[in-house]
């Protein structure tokens, strides 16, 4: 538990610059004040997740199926295979390409939603609500429509191909595109969720700030990137953590639409994990993918939170 | 900020209503204690048949006031159904009577949940196929009520083979040159399972045991893959890269929807499919025939699969719950009739072919009991890793282009080492 | 101010693209079950009929799943709200030991696939009782990494002043929080609220694997009762999911404009 050292107190600079300091007492009164303004979430996730969390982590020491009341011991063995599981390194390998797509691509879209809703002269209310729709569409439909958006002959997107004379794709059968077919209807799913929050982001600065660099006859270009952009900060860090651990975690779209195929292009690791649980019933081996994945995403966010800054206001 | 007051105060009434909205829907966390009847669970995936098994815990629950079936049936999915059966068990709240899949049953059998039913079973031993008996025995012991039946045949629209003047493929290059002219813009000449699993295998499987092929040894101990196997991938192959058949299925190879809407001349699928058609699309007129073969004169095969009920052993009384299955599938075998129906299942024994012999001698149902059951071959019940690693050799040889003989090769180590782990 | 009327270009593109869905669900509602099947028919229904509601009403109790959803969702959201309101604001605005390492406790429960924790899940529910009832749909879900963390960058970004105002005026920490700092976040709890209703509203597997009596089921489960092993009824299907989204989109039309609503408007100053 080292890397929870560098944030215990004492050791990082305290965020907040306090005007004044009536003594031991404020301070006192102020952690108090946190602990029981925490205490709620903090017991419920203990509960919730963190308690079953350590039951994962014991179970991925040991040998199980679920269904047998044996569990034998195997101590780090099922940690160690996993080094030499082709399928999940490959796995982990595609999770990775398909972060490095899909991140920057919803942040890139949800902003660009945002900033459209927010300045398009009449009917935002109308555009944002458009814009909502896939979050509250149900997933099984959205996964047939997009289904069909790709199929082979007749697929909307290539009878517009062959307008142009371009050779039909297999979107969702090709194991060099499958992924990327994947990733457009990742995006085109969270885009409406992430765009709310860059919405409320930027109902944050203030108009002022805008005015301001308008008399100094800054372009719109210019006060988007030195006015909306780093007043984004919070935002934008959020929405790059969130989305980070949210594609490491991707499962459902891709179980509706290609079930992981074609020849597991499209298996990453977390539909792996679920088919080692459920399909295999090597409880005890998924347990311990899980726990390499949680390391991997750990590192990734407090990386994050190092470099970009999250405690600076 | 007073707006701010008002509008959590306008809240409060909802809060209210939804608190006091928990005592109806939460009638009474612990009100199974006050009841002495005995309440026995029986879970199965949301299936055609569940009504007619719903029926049958109904006549069985007013005969037995004091043993009450509850059926539930949560969800269409194989993968969801076994994730929740699974996470019952594991948590000591299991069913007492779980519907079971071939591809689990030796898991279950090996855990110690499947209760023993020689006691039900062996009074009526004589009336089941032998090949039935066996895929519920383990060690010399009956481990679940036997399955009925559905097999896997080839489906062909009449009026598109007319239109062509085609007749109904015997063997794989008829079908394939068949697809091919069967194939236009809006329609595919024939129609398989794409995606990875345990039922794309079972589809599979007839084309490697028609050839006297097989992937396990019969005894289960030896990996059994050979030639046989890398013609049934080469056909696989065939039928995928010629552009015959669709590469993504929006809903499963099982459904026949696309066949009933003239979109697809051709399809292998299962007799669950007789019904819905007949319910569905009553008007196209379609055949069905065994599984083509490599050369004239070979013998067809099939895939017979369907479920099995199992007792589990840590339920609170598996005498009872071996007794309610007991009723409903082994004791009075005309007692199944309206499920079987309902799913076109053949019967796992042979009183009932005879008994329902107008059902199963007429229209399609005539090919498949002379033609399609005798060469049927029991789904088989390898485990987990053994699935896999056939799906992933039959998703490589549809999808990739890898050579066969590279794909055999990971085949055969991967089997031995589920075997091996297994 | 600029007229951007280029915009409504792509604007128009995008909501296409996010419309057809909804607008095919909704047709599909209205077509008979062969037609529904027929996912390459056209979008509108050529005998439009409401049989498909009236089935599903009459021969099922979706009504009911509607309210048990509707129970469900609506509870959590409200609850779960405030503790990720107080969490977010502690992790934001005060300073305590341990502030970063719980902040990152926080986030770390968001790193584990759920199927890994299903089954612990599910004993710790089963240990208070909850299998098949709401309570254990309810409970475990009121807890949301993702909210608090959500909260307390919105707070990072407020300006201090409001609050140093409050502190002048003599308001304890947690007066602070709830006089100000709380009426202050209308826009981000407005957004919030929609995200946790809409992920309680639409959640599935959670329900599959803990639910058994029909009278305990939510929508969802409702919905994935019209298909079976080998078949699935697509009208019925649609319907169903037509009358799922039309309370969330209801939902979102009534908040949507909220969102909106800046600091500004709240006159705090």
């Amino acid at each position: 538990m080292a890397w929870f050292k560098l944030g215990l107190a004492g050791s990082d600079s305290p965020p907040v610059q306090r005007e004044n300091t009536r003594g031991l007492k404020r301070r006192t009164r102020e952690a108090l004040a946190a602990y029981a303004l925490l205490a709620p979430a903090v017991l419920g996730l203990v509960t919730f997740v963190v308690f079953p969390m350590i039951y994962a982590f014991w179970v991925s020491l040991h040998r199980w199926n679920a269904l047998s009341l044996q569990m034998p011991w195997v101590g780090l063995q099922n940690y160690v295979s996993s080094f030499q599981d082709t399928d999940w390194l490959q796995a982990l390998e595609r999770t990775f390409l398909y972060t490095v797509i899909f991140v920057p691509s919803l942040f890139v879209m949800s902003l660009i939603l945002a900033l459209i809703v927010k300045s398009v002269p009449h009917l935002s209310g109308v555009f944002r609500t458009m814009f909502f729709l896939p979050v509250v569409m149900s997933p099984a439909i959205s996964g047939i429509i997009w289904t069909l958006v790709y199929s082979d002959r007749n697929g909307l997107i290539n009878r517009y191909l062959e307008k142009f004379g371009i050779d039909p794709v297999h979107w969702l059968s090709s194991t060099h595109v499958a992924l990327v077919s994947v990733v457009i209807v990742s995006v085109w799913l969270g885009m409406g969720y992430f765009m709310i929050i860059f919405l409320a982001g930027l109902q944050d600065i203030p108009k002022q700030y805008y005015e301001a660099a308008k008399i100094d006859g800054a372009s719109s270009w210019q006060s988007f990137w030195f006015i909306t952009l780093p007043n984004l900060r919070h935002t934008n860090i959020f929405v790059l953590i969130v989305s980070i651990i949210g594609s490491f975690q991707v499962f459902d779209q891709i179980m509706l639409m290609t079930g992981g195929g074609p020849a597991n292009s499209t298996t990453l690791v977390v539909l792996y994990i679920f088919q080692q649980s459920f399909e295999q019933y090597n409880f005890g081996y998924a347990a311990a993918l899980s726990f390499i994945l949680f390391m991997i995403i750990l590192v990734f966010t407090l990386l994050q939170v190092k470099f970009l800054r999250i405690d600076e206001e | 900020m007073k707006r701010v007051k008002m509008s959590f105060k306008s809240a409060a009434p909802v809060v209210f209503a939804l608190a006091m909205s928990f005592g109806s829907v939460f009638p009474g966390v612990n009100a199974q204690a006050s009841s002495a009847k005995e309440t026995i669970n029986l879970w199965m995936l949301n299936a055609a048949s569940t009504p007619a098994i719903e029926q049958l815990a109904k006549e069985w629950n007013v005969l037995h006031p004091n043993i009450q079936v509850k059926v539930t049936a949560v969800t269409n999915d194989t993968n969801t159904y076994f994730a929740k059966v699974a996470t019952a068990i594991a948590s000591g709240a299991g069913p007492d009577i779980i519907y079971m899949s071939a591809a689990d049953y030796q898991q279950y059998v090996s855990s110690g949940i499947a209760y023993p039913v020689d006691r039900w079973l062996d009074k009526n031993k004589s009336d089941y196929y032998p090949n039935v008996l066996k895929s519920v025995e383990t060690n010399g012991h009956f481990y679940a009520f036997p399955k009925t039946l559905q097999l896997m045949v080839l489906y062909y629209n009449k009026a598109m083979f007319a239109q062509s003047h085609l007749q109904p493929p015997k063997t794989w290059s008829q079908m394939l040159s068949d697809a091919k002219k069967l194939t236009t813009k809006n329609r595919y000449g024939l129609q398989i399972e794409t995606h990875e699993g345990g039922y794309q295998n079972f589809e599979w499987y007839p084309w490697v045991w028609m050839q006297g092929g097989n992937i396990i040894s019969d005894n289960g101990k030896k990996v059994a893959v050979n030639q046989a196997t890398a013609n049934a991938l080469q056909l696989e192959r065939n039928i995928m890269q010629s552009g015959v058949a669709p590469r993504n299925l929006a809903t499963g190879g099982f459904d026949l929807t696309s066949f009933g809407q003239n979109k697809v001349a051709m399809a292998i699928s299962g007799t669950w499919a007789i019904p819905f058609l007949a319910q569905n699309y009553p008007k196209v007129k379609y055949g069905i025939v065994p599984y083509p073969v490599p050369k004239l004169g070979m013998k067809s095969s099939s895939d017979a699969g369907g479920w099995m009920w199992m007792i589990n052993s840590r339920g609170k009384d598996p005498i009872a719950a071996g007794n309610v299955m007991n009723w409903m599938t082994n004791e009075n075998p005309n007692r199944y009739t309206a499920w079987l129906k309902a799913e076109d299942n053949w019967p796992p024994r042979k009183s009932v072919v005879t008994a329902m012999k107008n059902f199963y001698q007429t229209g399609v149902n005539k090919v498949v009991t002379d033609q399609v059951l005798p060469v049927a071959g029991m789904e088989p019940e390898w485990n987990a890793g053994v699935v896999k690693a056939v799906g992933d050799a039959i998703q490589a040889a549809e999808f990739t282009n890898e050579p066969i003989s590279q794909i055999m090769q990971k085949l055969k180590q991967a089997c031995q080492n589920a075997l091996n782990n297994g | 101010m600029k007229r951007n009327y280029w915009l409504y270009i792509p604007a128009i593109l995008l909501s296409v693209s996010t419309i057809f869905p909804v607008l095919w669900n909704i047709m599909g509602g209205f077509k008979n079950a062969k037609e529904a099947s027929n996912f390459s028919g056209s979008l509108f229904p050529k005998h439009p009929t409401l049989n498909n509601y009236i089935e599903i009403i009459n021969s099922t109790p979706f009504l009911h799943y509607m309210w048990n959803t509707l129970v469900y969702a609506g509870s959590v959201t409200i609850v779960a709200l405030l503790i990720a309101a107080m969490a977010g604001y502690a992790l934001a605005r005060l300073d305590f030991p341990g502030r970063r390492a719980i902040l990152i406790g926080i986030l770390s429960t968001m790193m584990i696939p759920f199927s890994v924790i299903m089954i612990p899940l599910f004993l710790i529910v089963k240990s208070f009782g909850w299998v098949d009832s709401l309570w254990g749909l309810i409970v475990p879900s009121l807890f949301g990494a993702f909210s608090v963390f959500l909260c307390r960058q919105f707070f990072m970004g407020l300006p201090r002043e409001l609050e140093d105002a409050g502190k002048i005026d003599g308001l304890s920490i947690l007066g602070i929080f709830f006089r100000i700092a709380l009426p202050l976040s209308r826009p981000i709890l407005y957004a919030l609220a929609i995200f946790i209703f809409l992920a309680n509203w639409n959640s599935y597997l959670w329900p599959l694997i803990l639910l058994q009596s029909q009278k305990n089921w939510v929508i969802s489960l409702g919905i994935s009762s019209f298909s079976t092993d080998h078949s699935t009824q697509w009208n019925l299907v649609m319907a169903g999911t037509t009358l799922a989204i039309v309370p969330t989109l209801i939902l979102f039309a009534l908040f949507q404009r909220k969102l909106v609503e800046g600091i500004k408007m709240t006159g705090g100053k």
